[in-house]
């Protein structure tokens, strides 16, 4: 997790705010830190050649939850996650489907030891999912928008 | 294996690595290793039955004490993926068998082909995954109960199918639709604890598939299981013997309508999930129609609500199962002498498989590392007479209802 101090506060409504402090006293600091650690825009990346320019939400949740192994274009997706719990993968679960990484654990258990398949590629850094990217026509990533090169293709946005 | 040994290993085993606890465990090499496990028991407040969690438990928790056997279990698979549209694994688990042993079992032994993303088969040793969550019902960390509700699954008896699925997927609007069917035969063995205990070898045919439509909240699925015995148990075959040398038509009708061989059990299963981001919300419901008086047409159902707050997920479950009832069933024999034996003897294996049950269930999980959590449950159980089916030995004085609290470690590495 990266040190809260260093990252832009984003806009909250009084609401969220509220929400927020009264789960940090709840459910003690480690929730609050979680809840606070933020990445900055997230787009879901896939090789330039993939045949596809745009997926839809529902597309982008089917393909990273293992329910459909093939982009739009036809080929087998080849979907790649960050490996370790970084604020971008907290944030993109988070964005993409309102769960915590321990619930993205949990659905993988009950796939993966059910022989229903396997979990993404797990890449070690941004540098090795751009890498995976940028070299296979049908992998799936998710970056931040800044860590990405000419080499992608964007096809769907995040919302923050 | 002593279940206090089992709970003393595994723990040694997970303390051992604290390595699989820092980072994910789910990795997707050509070759990997992975596992999952449970530790925890349950208390009975009430010792007046033995509350156990599916029929293939010979035992369970009696009121002296916690007991680790009706939910510890630990599971080791190895998964190889030689090439993207090619996989193989294997399963093992080690739990509360019928024997009173933790003899491992295999569970899963397969190998799937993807003809395509959208089409594969698989063929070997598969899990019971017709039910939803039926097929991981072993895996306590990939559900937010300490247990699966007993009312619906206690009496799931299939810890494998040997035989091929083939499953097709197609996208439909913001959906994916998915069949499946499958032919296999199937070979357990469940401890019988009333009339003449024994163990009763479960073997024969099943087949049948499911249709799920999965959108981004919800799941529905509906599907039908058609299962063939071809195995009597021994009780029942004492039984049909002796109705049969009576000569009395009816009671050589009866014994002909009483066995499990060669019998049809139908499963009709339908549910919908919807999953909302910290909201999970379940509803199944089944319906089984058999040709045996032995097992007569049960309705069973569960609805579970859940809700995460931070690394904190309460819920709550209620669940029900309501059977046919078949033991006043007339044998056509007097009740003197020396046919009133035969006759108590045929009413008590008639209601064996009987249940009028409602569970009502309250607790949390608490994901307090990325791949382990800890779960509190209590059960408030209603069991409306004929507890045989979802019980072990029980007292006759028990009034049906029991309290039962939990507590159990869920684990992957």
């Amino acid at each position: 997790m990266r040190p809260l101090l260093s990252l832009p506060s984003p806009p909250m409504s009084w609401f969220r705010r509220w929400r927020q402090f009264g789960l940090c006293g709840l459910f003690g600091l480690s929730s609050c830190l979680g809840l606070a650690a933020q990445a900055g825009e997230l787009v879901v990346i896939v090789h330039p050649n993939s045949g596809v320019k745009q997926l839809s939400k529902a597309e982008v949740i089917n393909i990273f939850m293992g329910r459909q192994r093939k982009l739009p274009s036809g080929a087998t997706a080849l979907t790649v996650d960050l490996n370790k719990p970084s604020a971008e993968k907290k944030n993109f679960y988070a964005r993409l489907i309102g769960k915590e990484l321990t619930e993205i654990n949990s659905y993988w258990a009950r796939l993966i030891f059910s022989g229903q398949g396997s979990p993404p590629r797990q890449a070690e850094t941004a540098e090795e999912v751009l890498e995976i990217v940028e070299n296979n026509k049908g992998a799936i990533g998710y970056l931040q928008r800044n860590q990405i090169t000419p080499h992608v293709q964007i096809v769907y946005t995040l919302p923050e | 294996m002593k279940p206090r040994l089992f709970i003393i290993m595994g723990l040694g085993f997970w303390l051992s690595s604290p390595v699989a606890l820092a980072d994910s465990p789910l990795n997707s090499e050509t070759f990997s290793l992975s596992g999952f496990g449970t530790l925890g028991g349950a208390y009975n407040l009430d010792g007046e039955a033995n509350f156990i969690r599916d029929g293939i438990q010979p035992d369970g928790a009696d009121g002296r004490g916690f007991t680790g056997s009706v939910d510890s279990r630990l599971g080791l698979q190895a998964n190889w993926k030689p090439h993207e549209d090619f996989e193989g694994v294997i399963q093992l688990v080690s739990k509360y068998r019928y024997d009173g042993s933790y003899r491992p079992q295999v569970t899963w032994a397969f190998l799937k082909y993807a003809f395509t993303p959208d089409f594969q088969i698989r063929a070997g040793r598969l899990g019971y995954d017709i039910y939803p969550f039926a097929e991981s019902r072993d895996v306590g960390y990939s559900y937010v109960w300490v247990r699966p509700p007993v009312d619906f699954f206690g009496y799931i008896y299939f810890s494998h199918l040997d035989g091929a699925d083939l499953t097709l997927t197609h996208q439909l609007g913001n959906g994916l639709l998915k069949g499946k069917l499958f032919a296999s035969q199937f070979n357990d063995a469940i401890p019988v604890v009333t009339t003449i205990p024994d163990v009763y070898t479960l073997k024969g045919d099943a087949w049948g598939g499911y249709l799920d439509y999965q959108t981004p909240n919800w799941l529905f699925r509906a599907c039908l299981v058609i299962i063939k015995p071809e195995t009597e148990q021994t009780a029942v075959a004492m039984l049909q013997n002796a109705l049969r040398s009576t000569q009395v038509p009816q009671a050589v009708s009866l014994a002909g309508n009483m066995g499990f061989a060669d019998k049809t059990f139908n499963f009709f299963t339908t549910g919908a999930v919807y999953d909302d981001g910290p909201f999970q919300g379940q509803l199944m419901l089944s319906r089984i129609l058999t040709d045996t008086l032995s097992y007569p047409n049960n309705t069973a159902g569960y609805a579970s609500l859940a809700y995460r707050i931070g690394e904190w997920t309460p819920y709550l479950v209620y669940s029900r199962i309501k059977s046919g009832r078949n033991d006043h069933v007339d044998t056509g024999l007097p009740d003197t002498p020396p046919f009133d034996v035969l006759n108590a003897q045929v009413g008590l294996a008639l209601s064996n498989n009987q249940a009028d049950q409602s569970t009502v269930s309250l607790g949390a999980r608490y994901d307090f590392a990325p791949n382990a959590a800890f779960k509190l449950q209590v059960d408030r159980i209603h069991s409306r007479g004929y507890p045989t089916l979802l019980w072990g030995n029980t007292d006759p004085d028990w009034d049906g209802r029991a309290t039962i609290f939990s507590a159990t470690l869920d684990f992957v590495f």
